[in-house]
């Protein structure tokens, strides 16, 4: 992903506002949270703009940041043992259409992945390739094409149960 | 089907659901009144000012404008960010839009073959969005007075991340519309129906007892 180049803030914003939200959301978070998340990433990245070389990195390593603190205060505010169990992360209620619909397939896909592996899928499916995903999880990039293997193995089998595919 | 022809599939399936959700988010986020917001939110922020005295490069001529974002700077960091946004709420949402072609009464209603799938197929997706006991109880609460999501945290006595996936479903159903008010969503119904189609359906399980 290419990262350089002068380019002005509303550029930038708008070219990449929903991919910063797809990217949290796919990693479970959910859209307010992704919302409020990326909204205090892009304003300190807008006064800062100057200064920060590398924006779209920036970005999501900080609003990523963000969402895990939104997360923490909420289940923190949380008093009762059964609610702090369940985590921002994964509501879920006796509601079908809860559990079918709030989510986006994709984040169903990939719900229940082992973090490592959800992360380089997300990150593969972001358009990163190996050698990038190698480098910013500091492992090999054999290791990276392992865990893609896996955690699309993983999908398959959960597609399986689903029935209608292999 | 050998192993990588597998996998090749759950990809074209993994990527298409992804595909889905950037086109969902891209439906769904409005995209300048968030520039606007988190610039106000960097002005408003401690030090906002310092970095960036020079004023708003660009600035997005949406809504409301310039105006909210020059009282921001001046006032206390919370106040302003209420402030800025509440001067920056849409009067209709841009997510749901119209309503007044729905209002018609049952008796001009066409027959059921008359009506095309796609229209029966949004009843009853409306429906469906109604169809749970708690969104039921968010309705009848939003009858009375538009209403925040703390406030239906308390009236109702259920956690605030469940009022708030219930809440979503209605908004995607076009049942509730949410505005941004400072730090909270103020949420309404979106048309006097959908308080009748749960009053009806209540009225009529009373006569029947």
């Amino acid at each position: 992903m290419d990262d350089s180049g002068p380019e002005s803030f509303d550029a930038f914003f708008r070219k990449h506002l929903i991919g910063e939200l797809q990217h949290l959301v796919r990693q479970g978070f959910s859209e307010a949270c992704a919302e409020e998340a990326v909204a205090e990433s892009m304003a300190n990245l807008y006064r800062r703009w100057d200064e920060i070389e590398r924006p779209l990195a920036w970005v999501r390593r900080t609003a990523r940041c963000h969402a895990l603190d939104e997360v923490r205060s909420r289940q923190a505010q949380l008093t009762g043992g059964l609610e702090r169990d369940i985590a921002d992360l994964r509501y879920h209620d006796e509601d079908p259409v809860i559990g079918q619909e709030a989510r986006a397939r994709v984040v169903q896909l990939l719900a229940g992945l082992p973090v490592r592996r959800r992360t380089v899928i997300s990150a593969w499916l972001d358009g990163f390739d190996d050698h990038e995903i190698a480098e910013e999880l500091q492992i090999s990039e054999a290791t990276v094409r392992s865990h893609r293997r896996h955690g699309l193995r993983e999908i398959a089998a959960k597609l399986g149960q689903e029935g209608g595919r292999p | 089907m050998t192993e990588s022809e597998r996998l090749a599939d759950v990809e074209r399936v993994l990527r298409q659901a992804d595909d889905e959700l950037a086109r969902d988010l891209a439906a769904r986020t409005d995209v300048d009144g968030m520039l606007v917001r988190v610039k106000r939110r960097a002005h408003a922020a401690p030090g906002g000012e310092r970095a960036r005295a020079s004023g708003i490069p660009g600035t997005v001529p949406a809504h409301g404008g310039e105006p909210g974002a020059s009282a921001a700077q001046g006032a206390q960091e919370m106040g302003a960010l209420l402030l800025a946004d509440e001067s920056s709420v849409e009067p209709g949402s841009p997510l749901l839009g119209e309503s007044d072609p729905h209002r018609r009464s049952a008796r001009t209603v066409p027959a059921a073959e008359a009506l095309s799938a796609r229209v029966l197929a949004g009843a009853g997706d409306l429906l469906r969005a109604l169809a749970a006991p708690m969104r039921l109880a968010i309705v009848l609460e939003l009858r009375d007075a538009d209403r925040c999501v703390h406030e239906l945290v308390d009236a109702l006595g259920v956690a605030q991340p469940l009022i708030g996936q219930h809440l979503r479903i209605l908004k995607a159903a076009g049942v509730v519309h949410g505005e941004r008010r400072g730090r909270e969503v103020v949420y309404r119904l979106a048309d006097e129906h959908l308080a009748h189609i749960v009053t009806d359906a209540i009225a009529h399980l009373q006569e029947r007892r």
